[in-house]
């Protein structure tokens, strides 16, 4: 046989493989869900991936030790009560650490599903993480609770299967810190924002711009810019002519950052000064300068808690984690703890059922109540505060303050002296 | 043991080959779709590597921005398929796509010769991603693309099978042809190619947009099987410089080199990523860094290696690339 | 309204004084280029750990940044003498096989470096919140940290300067850089050299990560984009020249920030990359290089 005509015919089989492939794929795929069989007492076995490494990195230190201290305590309480069992039945909750890719986490979601055979998906965080995350869990029809995943485009797939319960979610995140802000004297009037191009930042951004304009605000300057940015001069050089009363950023920590230095050295001095990650690892970040910076917190220490299962208060002791280094770890919990309320309330491991339970039940979390919409989206505010003296003090809304927030702030030349 | 003649030799192969498809051919349905992902991820790679090695390889023009290609075939795919294109259309579409963009960047590119090549190259790849985020009329930036959703994980496998064995005997024919040596001459010296009357120009023209098509193919295939893509997620540098590092790793300039790079380090990857909760990338480093300094040629063209390939082909008579 | 006088001069101070801390850290990669022809894919990794370091010591011991830099200066050199010992075995090599084995072991270092850091000091934002006011003159505001930075980045170049023209070392370098084999021929001993320009690099690029700490921030894994910069600069100002990253340092600072007023920050950080294309092609020694 000549090699030529060897060679077509490898052609032609690689073209029909590729070809029929395509067709076969999809029409005769089966419907390769994992099968779960009932048998007697057995652990409920969540899954979920985390950033441990990677760009969100810092956001998420002490989060494996805080789920395995979660699962500690909820095993040493007895575990949760499952009646198709008529027993109470332990947990175990599989980590893997996604890099801070979404691929990486939608691989190992598959593999989760797939290889470890977990019930039920809890995480992950982040929205760019959540959209390749969901997908899998979709696809193979396991409940998934995402935490810190709050971008609206993810939620308007139509799918079923996925629910999220970000604290505070875009539409609610700066709900109470405009009436609060609007409440002092002399009442701001103008406002400049500066976003991060970022999924979550301009998410974020789009409805607080539409709450100041809901509450008599002018819009001054609406500038974006990129990740990673070094020198903010050209946009506070437009800002800074225009005096606005209040600077609010949509970005994360380093970007705040880098824009709260820059700010000082070219003088700029608004009366208030808000960034939607002022959080702790911002103001260590920022040292002296740290100083009346305005954020945000999911959880406030010493509230109620409603929660079964575990006591929330020990748990972050435990685990050595101090919710507002660590800003964003109520709503991780919060997933968890949605999850196993959800399975209890059920009755059964079946996932269909459990699903059913997610869509329709208010569960109790940290932070309050939280109930599912139709989409998937659980939609809870969040508190703002300010960084005094050291501390993260809530200034909103009345019921919730710890104390009241400085304003005017203090220009950055009288922050520095002290 | 009788010693096979050329002809002996390559049937075996060629039987070898036959084997390993058919049991790659009927592989999905017998076992996880976890492992079937895997795989298909591995294609994807082998895929990349292997265009990356004609170029860098075989042409010394070491194209740090190859997965470039990939992801404009993979938003050229995610744009026309949200709007409504048929499926294969979009894929045509996607392929057109990155080789019309290599045949556009080619000709200042290849003014630029060694090691400015190299860092212009990386350059495009990371050019290319702020224009995902800014040109957001077209892209929707930061927000990224999110595709129909649906399930068609064994769809994504055959095809990655299939682009993958296409590749290979691409690269095949190109290796063992006039063109493959032109390219080699390039790299040698490319004065003296053109003194020998090989039109360099043309060549690397040639070389350049063959390379890009194939990743542009695997770029689509890859937007279509993740149902949304961002730009880290398909021009980041975190990905981008991994099919490149498998590649060096295997060898470049050889035929299974990017293959055997690809696979080893998937598998270790793979291993140590569930094994251990912390320093993944740095195991990852530390085995970078050993072959960079005891086998800069890659694993398969180092002499230790040679010498165990020798030992195994001893006792079974197999014909090695 | 504000003279728009006031926003050009602001924007140019702004990007001269970045620009010059840029071209600090750019140095050292220049210099490694120039010696030993590799491009040093690690080195915005070297920065982010020098700036660890330094910000470590800073929020532990509260020590003047100043003097931190005259802490980090030796510890650097020394690193620096290890980081060549990785290259030494695979001098002899192929060219194509060199640039193999370089991207692999700096990568590999890369990774190395960026998720051992991750482990020991975890997921802070690291940075030196030393801050001195800012010099009103006029309308406009200088920064005087990043002021101090120029001084630091001029007072370096002139002294680094010289120290390459009259020193032996430095012609030494100088020589190897040019035509490592002549250099060879007359008695060079390229092999120290090269190992002290790997040193000397390295303290330029810990003295430039306290500069750079005091006015951005570092974290694990955040390296890599400088890097690039950092290839911008010394392409654009000429392999082997000192002077060269600096104008070529200056140049990227003051265009990113003019960039980014007229179009749009978003631009600003494509126009580093647009420069170094249009340079690769057009002039590949670059505005003072040797070749």
């Amino acid at each position: 046989m000549k090699m030529t005509t060897l060679y077509g015919i490898f052609l032609i089989v690689v073209i029909v493989v590729g070809g029929v492939g395509f067709y076969a794929g999809t029409a005769f795929a089966p419907e390769k869900i994992v099968e779960k069989e009932v048998k007697p007492p057995r652990t409920i076995k969540l899954g979920t991936t985390m950033s441990v490494t990677g760009k969100y990195s810092p956001s998420v230190e002490r989060w494996t030790a805080l789920t395995k201290e979660f699962v500690k305590m909820v095993n040493e309480r007895g575990g949760i009560y499952v009646a198709e069992y008529k027993t109470r039945l332990p947990i175990e909750i599989v980590v893997y650490d996604d890099k801070s890719v979404p691929e990486t986490s939608a691989e190992m979601i598959e593999r989760l599903i797939t290889v470890d055979k977990v019930d039920f998906l809890v995480g992950p965080d982040w929205s760019p993480i959540g959209f390749a995350a969901s997908v899998p869990a979709e696809k193979n029809k396991v409940p998934i609770v995402m935490a810190n995943v709050l971008s609206l485009d993810i939620y308007k797939r139509g799918y079923k299967w996925i629910f999220g319960t970000p604290i505070p979610c875009a539409e609610r995140w700066e709900e109470y810190y405009f009436p609060m802000i609007m409440a002092q004297t002399p009442k701001p009037k103008t406002i400049a924002f500066m976003t991060e191009d970022l999924l979550y930042c301009q998410d974020v951004r789009k409805f607080s711009k539409l709450f100041a304009e809901q509450y008599g605000l002018t819009i001054v300057a609406d500038e974006v810019f990129p990740s990673g940015i070094k020198d903010a001069t050209a946009m506070l050089v437009k800002i800074k002519p225009l005096n606005p009363d209040i600077v609010h950023i949509c970005a994360y920590e380093e970007a705040t950052i880098v824009i709260a230095r820059q700010m000082k050295e070219l003088d700029i001095n608004p009366k208030d000064f808000h960034s939607i990650m002022g959080t702790g690892k911002a103001y260590e970040g920022l040292g002296k300068l740290g100083e009346y910076l305005g954020g945000t917190t999911q959880w406030i220490p010493g509230s109620p808690q409603l929660v079964p299962y575990i006591d929330y208060a020990e748990l972050l002791k435990r685990a050595d984690c101090d919710v507002f280094k660590y800003t964003w770890t109520t709503s991780r919990m919060s997933s968890y703890l949605i999850m196993l309320q959800a399975i209890e309330n059920a009755g059964t491991l079946d996932r269909a059922k459990v699903r059913d339970v997610l869509a329709t039940m208010t569960f109790n979390t940290p932070i309050g109540h939280v109930k599912f919409k139709d989409d998937g989206l659980a939609r809870n505010p969040a508190f703002p505060g300010q960084w005094i003296k050291g501390k993260f003090v809530v200034v909103g809304p009345e019921a919730a303050a710890t104390g009241k927030l400085v304003y005017p702030r203090p220009t950055w030349a009288q922050i520095e002296k002290g | 043991m009788k010693k096979p003649g050329a002809t002996g030799k390559l049937y075996k192969l060629m039987f070898a080959m036959i084997v390993l498809i058919v049991v790659l051919l009927v592989f999905p349905y017998f076992v996880d779709p976890y492992i079937v992902s895997i795989l298909y991820l591995l294609f994807i790679f082998i895929v990349l590597a292997q265009t990356f090695d004609i170029v860098g390889g075989y042409m010394g023009y070491v194209n740090l921005g190859h997965y470039m290609f990939f992801g404009i075939g993979a938003y050229t795919f995610s744009i026309l398929i949200i709007g409504g294109t048929s499926i294969p259309l979009c894929f045509i579409a996607a392929i057109i796509a990155s080789v019309a963009f290599a045949v556009l960047i080619s000709y200042p590119i290849f003014r630029i010769r060694g090691d400015y090549f190299v860092v212009a190259t990386l350059a495009l790849v990371v050019l290319v991603e702020i224009l995902a985020y800014n040109l957001d009329w077209l892209t929707r930036g930061s927000y990224g693309l999110s595709l129909p959703p649906g399930y068609h994980l064994f769809s994504c496998y055959y095809m990655a099978l299939g682009l993958t064995l296409l590749v290979m005997i691409t690269k095949y024919k190109v290796v063992n042809s006039k063109f493959g040596l032109g390219l080699i001459s390039i790299r040698e010296d490319e004065q003296v190619a053109e003194v020998f009357g090989v039109h360099t120009f043309k060549y690397k023209f040639l070389a350049f947009i063959l390379s890009a098509s194939f990743p542009g193919m695997a770029g689509a295939l890859h937007a279509w099987y993740l149902s949304y893509i961002d730009p880290p997620t398909v021009f980041g540098l975190a990905v981008a410089l991994t099919p490149i590092a498998m590649t060096l790793f295997g060898g470049m300039g050889t035929m299974f080199g990017p293959v055997v790079g690809v696979c080893i380090l998937w598998i270790i990857e793979q291993a140590i990523w569930t094994q251990t909760e912390y320093l993944h990338f740095a195991m990852y480093g530390i085995i970078l860094i050993l072959v960079g300094i005891f086998m800069p040629g890659g694993v398969v063209k180092s002499k230790r290696v040679q010498a165990l390939w020798e030992k195994v082909k001893g006792r079974f008579g197999r014909f090695a690339a | 309204m504000l003279p728009s006088s006031f926003i050009f001069f602001q924007l140019l101070l702004g990007g001269l004084l970045l620009g010059g801390i840029y071209a600090l850290v750019a140095f050292g990669l220049s210099t490694i280029y120039g010696v030993a022809k590799l491009f040093n894919f690690a080195h915005g990794t070297f920065l982010v750990m020098a700036g660890i370091i330094a910000s470590y010591i800073y929020f532990s011991f509260e020590v003047n940044p100043f003097i931190i830099m005259l802490m980090v200066a030796p510890l650097f050199l020394v690193v620096g003498f290890i980081f060549f010992g990785f290259f030494k075995p695979i001098s002899g090599r192929s060219p194509l096989e060199f640039v193999v084995g370089t991207v692999l072991i700096t990568v590999g270092l890369m990774f190395v470096m960026d998720d051992v850091s991750l482990m020991l000091v975890g997921g802070r934002i690291w940075s030196i919140p030393y801050s001195l006011p800012s010099i009103p003159i006029g309308e406009l505001m200088v920064s005087s940290t990043r002021l101090w930075g120029l001084i630091a980045v001029v007072v370096i170049t002139i002294l680094l300067s010289l120290y390459i023209r009259r020193s032996y070392v430095g012609k030494a370098i100088r020589a190897a850089t040019q035509d490592r084999e002549a250099a060879m021929l007359t008695g060079v001993d390229v092999s120290k050299t090269t190992m002290f320009a790997f040193g000397i690099a390295m303290v330029l690029v810990a003295i430039g990560s306290v500069l750079y700490c005091m006015v951005l921030t570092v974290a694990p894994f955040g390296g890599f984009p400088m890097t690039v910069k950092c290839f911008t600069i010394v392409v654009l100002g000429g392999i082997g020249s000192i002077i060269g990253s600096l104008v070529g340092g200056i140049i990227l600072g003051t265009s990113e920030a003019f960039v980014g007023y007229y179009f749009g920050l978003p631009w600003s950080e494509a126009v580093s990359i647009i420069i170094l294309l249009i340079v690769l092609v057009i002039r590949p020694q670059g505005l003072f290089g040797f070749r």
